[in-house]
């Protein structure tokens, strides 16, 4: 049976040569039986510090972790039953394949039997079913992480931990890895927590996902209330790509509000549990997929570069106020494309932008 | 918004509540530090620094009166200091050449095999066959014409003392030579300097750490050899270690030997400390890191290439030749007087020697396989565990190797002469200072490989349900036997040869072969000194062989056996 897993109020504080570093700040969650649950963030922002304490590598400064409502911040990693897969993979070198994925399993002291069927299974289920005879060194990245993956699969654990595991494999695999961990992740109905910073991997697997920020949580949701309600600008900023125009609101009418923004006003609807009222300054999230050059009304500005990548085109267009804009219009042979230096006005779908509050910080 | 101080430390003390194999282990590793380590140093300083259990400066005072013991301090730092720099040089040359020359690959591989010649003898074999050659009735003086010439004092023991030494100037600079990144050599290059400017301007001061660390080495083997200078230095030059030998095995004054080996602990000392926080600290180049492939033509000018070739190829002949030498000299009757062939001499090592070659042999198959474990263990809590004692538990571990082989043996002779703890006599004493002396190889390159390997293998084992002795056990040492048994070959070669130390500590009951050469020397037996020697030389060339296949066998079952290592 899949379990649940509890954080509430993780901090963990590193000492680095005397200077007190507060690489994870007060960080609770929940994450559901069977749930997939990514952390994503910025490099340096404390995933794998909260991974790790949750693995029992570190122990949390304060809080509590319960795994299965048992509390587990000072079991040793070793009786936890966890399984962690690491970003180099952590392959014992010195044993054949087989031998890596029945440590565990000789741990436990399972009979030699149960020991083979079991990493016979194991191997299987990730695809590797004839390669137990090879050493790690052997094995292309893929494989690695397929076997890694096997090691800790074979134990069924309650909870898995994953730590970047794709981030050494090319592109391809990557892509292909990432519905193949899905997969056995839901297939096996195991809790999982796993660690990236690849936006694109957190919002293909995940349930929910956590985004992470200097050590502390902007926000926990669906992938599509991340990617449509950002609380955040920095999870606006970091969540595909984004355009933020400053603003002022006119007046709200139900969710939605007048929001007058390069001299002109547009209905946009107002993020989640804020209120805004009139007179309000705001910062209206623009998809660049959502706002594109056209030939009728819009804001004004000039194209300063624009290029071919083939399904679309992609602009800059230089605003009167200074700023930037990034689009992407779709390419269709026939359409009208500008070119570098032409004046132009650029038209956008209020419908699927969003304002927030402003005064916030933007991802520095 | 929170800025409220955290509740707990950042260190919980539960780490050892976490890991409770961690506390026997310490305990039995500090006691034994303490014992062979701190205990003898402690009483050697106890015994220079009192008189009638006063406090005194006066023992040191009567030392440093002695214009005779002074010009000893003096003669030391000198030969010290020019041994370090000659050795340096000529190990530099021979790394430039092995590393930066294009060669036959076999020619390479000689001369470095060479070069280890002088590593795996006994501390005698250089000045024995230089005695043969330059001393009195030396064939070279007689092939050259050359008469009324005296080799004994400071010529004679620096260029015994220089060859002994240089090869450890030329493995430690071939390291960081090898390592250097070959890009940094093309952008000089590419960027329009030529070869030789790149020599000066790249590839010179990226080896700057390590002729540092060269010269110190080479500055702290030259201080502390007692071998060497016993059979060349003669009266006139007198240096520390031998004046602390004779002082105690000839006046038998303790006090007095304890003040000089005081005196030559002064600079050990300070030679170590500046290799640890100073050279330690400045490598700019990662040993062992990836190094692309060298491109072939590179030539730093004929000129520079052509001398070091001659210079490694001389110095190559002329090792050569000095071990012919002894060869010849174990074969003769009676050298210089009477040539015709003979194996008396090695009858005679096999019969009164025998007693010598089975109790060296005992006593290094006893302290290698102890050696290597204490290696493991040492350098896996050193490295692997943060716990607070674990910086002075590495000093301490290797404090016995940082000071000279005399110091160790005088400081171990006070301590261990009287009861509690009388061990004088015995075999536990022998092997305990090659022990405590001669793992510190281990101890480094067990720390080294484990720096290379992430700590996230032993995490997983961790993960995967192991407690800390199985992760110990399955996965830190297999990984690490390679580091170890390079460790254990050390310190068998350095229980087959060393004297400085143990010359205090031999017995009737057990002798050394280092010690029985000794002998045959102050007798003027020389064929049997030379026989004793070439017995030696192969015994430990065996020994050695066998271990490094062992250290081959066991890293290419690590890098997966039959794989593409
Ligand atoms: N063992 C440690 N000692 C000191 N600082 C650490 C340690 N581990 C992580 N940190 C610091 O904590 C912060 C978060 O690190 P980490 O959790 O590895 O980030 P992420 O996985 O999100 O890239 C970083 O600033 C890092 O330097
Ligand atoms: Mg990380």
């Amino acid at each position: 049976m899949a379990v649940q897993l509890e954080l509430s109020h993780i901090t963990k504080i590193f000492k680095k040569d005397k200077d007190l570093v507060k690489a994870v700040d007060d960080v609770s969650l929940t994450a559901l039986p069977g749930e997939m649950l990514t952390f994503l963030g910025p490099s340096g922002c404390g995933k794998t510090t909260v991974l790790r304490m949750v693995a029992g590598f570190e122990i949390p400064t304060s809080g509590t972790i319960l795994i299965d409502g048992q509390d587990v911040t000072n079991v040793p990693v070793n009786r936890r039953d966890i399984g962690f897969v690491f970003q180099n993979y952590a392959l014992f070198p010195h044993m054949s394949v087989f031998e890596n994925v029945a440590y565990g399993l000789r741990v436990k002291r399972f009979s030699e039997e149960e020991i083979r069927r079991k990493v016979g299974e194991g191997l299987d289920l990730v695809g590797l079913g004839k390669a137990e005879k090879r050493f790690p060194n052997q094995l292309s990245g893929g494989e690695q992480q397929r076997v890694a993956l096997a090691r800790v699969l074979v134990l069924e654990p309650r909870v898995l931990l994953m730590d970047e595991p794709l981030s050494n494999l090319d592109a391809k695999l990557r892509i292909h890895m990432r519905t193949e961990i899905r997969r056995i992740q839901q297939q096996l109905n195991v809790t999982c927590l796993y660690v990236t910073h690849d936006q694109g991997e957190a919002l293909t697997m995940s349930d929910r996902i956590m985004v992470m920020h200097r050590g502390r949580v902007e926000q926990i949701g669906t992938p599509f209330e991340i990617y449509s309600d950002p609380r955040s600008l920095f999870v606006a900023d970091f969540i595909g790509q984004a355009n933020i125009l400053p603003g002022k609101v006119l007046s709200v009418e139900g969710g939605v509000l007048s929001v007058s923004m390069e001299g002109r006003v547009y209905p946009v609807r107002g993020v989640k549990d804020e209120a805004f009222s009139p007179g309000a300054a705001v910062s209206v999230v623009v998809r660049p997929e959502s706002i594109a050059p056209t030939e009728g009304e819009g804001i004004a500005g000039t194209i300063s570069t624009a290029t071919f990548l083939g399904g679309r085109l992609e602009y800059e267009v230089l605003l009167p106020s200074g700023q930037t804009i990034l689009s992407f219009d779709p390419y269709e042979p026939g359409k009208k494309t500008w070119k570098e230096g032409e004046p132009v006005r650029l038209n956008f779908d209020p419908s699927s932008s969003v304002a927030l509050p402003s005064k916030q910080e933007v991802r520095s | 918004m929170n800025s409220s101080q955290p509740t707990e430390s950042p260190l919980r003390p539960s780490l050892l509540k976490r890991d409770p194999a961690l506390i026997p282990a310490l305990a039995v590793l500090w006691i034994s530090l303490a014992l062979f380590v701190l205990y003898p140093l402690g009483r050697l300083l106890l015994v220079t620094f009192t008189t009638e259990g006063q406090f005194t400066f006066g023992n040191l005072a009567s030392v440093l009166d002695n214009w005779y013991d002074r010009q000893a301090f003096r003669n030391s730092l000198f030969l010290a200091a020019a041994v370090a720099l000659s050795g340096t040089f000529l190990g530099y040359i021979y790394a430039f050449v092995v590393t930066r020359i294009p060669m036959p690959s076999w020619l390479k591989w000689s001369m470095s095999a060479v070069t280890t010649l002088p590593l795996i003898s006994p501390p005698f074999t250089s000045s024995i066959a230089l005695t043969l050659s330059l001393g009195p009735n030396g064939i070279l003086l007689k092939l050259l014409g050359i008469e009324n010439f005296n080799f004994y004092g400071f010529w004679g023991t620096w260029m015994s003392e220089t060859l002994t030494f240089f090869p450890v100037a030329f493995l430690t600079l071939a390291a960081i030579l090898a390592a250097i990144d070959p890009n940094l050599e093309d952008a000089g290059l590419s960027l329009g300097a030529s070869p030789r400017r790149v020599f000066r301007t790249v590839t010179l001061p990226l080896s700057i750490p390590g002729i540092a660390n060269a010269l110190l080495l080479l500055f702290a083997s030259s201080l502390a050899d007692f071998a060497t200078p016993l059979v060349l230095a003669g009266h006139s030059f007198p240096v520390l270690p031998t004046q602390a030998y004779l002082q105690i095995t000839g006046l038998y004054d303790l006090k007095g030997g304890a003040s000089l080996s005081f005196l030559l602990l002064l600079p050990a000392m300070t030679v170590y400390l500046m290799q640890r926080f100073w050279v330690g600290k400045k490598s700019y180049v990662t040993v062992g890191g990836k190094t692309g492939s060298r491109s072939s033509f590179k030539s730093t000018g004929l000129l520079l290439e052509g001398f070091a070739l001659a210079v490694c190829f001389f110095i190559t002949a002329f090792i050569l030749y000095l071990y012919s030498i002894i060869l010849l000299g174990a074969l003769v009757k009676v050298w210089g007087v009477d040539n015709t062939l003979t194996l008396e001499n090695f009858r005679y090592v096999f019969t009164h020697g025998r007693k010598a070659i089975t109790d060296t042999l005992t006593i290094a198959a006893v302290a290698t396989p102890l050696g290597g474990l204490l290696a493991v263990v040492i350098g896996t809590v050193v490295q692997r565990k943060k716990f607070f004692s674990v910086k002075a538990m590495e000093f301490t571990s290797l404090l016995n190797y940082a000071l000279p082989g005399t110091v160790v043996g005088i400081a171990y002779i006070i301590a261990f002469n009287e009861k509690p703890i009388l061990l004088t006599g015995t075999m536990t004493i022998l092997v305990a200072a090659y022990i405590f002396r001669y793992s510190a190889a281990g101890i480094r390159s067990v720390i080294a490989s484990l720096h290379q390997i992430d700590p996230s293998i032993e995490e997983a084992s961790a993960s995967l349900g192991a407690g800390t002795a199985r992760t110990f056990f399955r996965v830190t040492v297999p990984l690490v036997v390679p580091s170890v048994l390079l460790g254990m070959r050390y310190l068998f070669i350095h229980c087959m040869t060393a004297i400085s130390a143990t010359i205090f500590l031999v017995s009737v009951r057990w002798s050394l072969l280092t010690t029985r050469i000794l002998e045959c020397m102050t007798e003027l037996q020389f064929a049997q000194a030379c026989a004793f020697s070439i017995v030696l030389i192969l015994l430990v060339f065996c020994a050695t062989a066998v271990l490094t296949g062992l250290t081959r066998y066991a890293a290419r079952r690590i890098s997966g056996e039959g794989g593409r290592s």
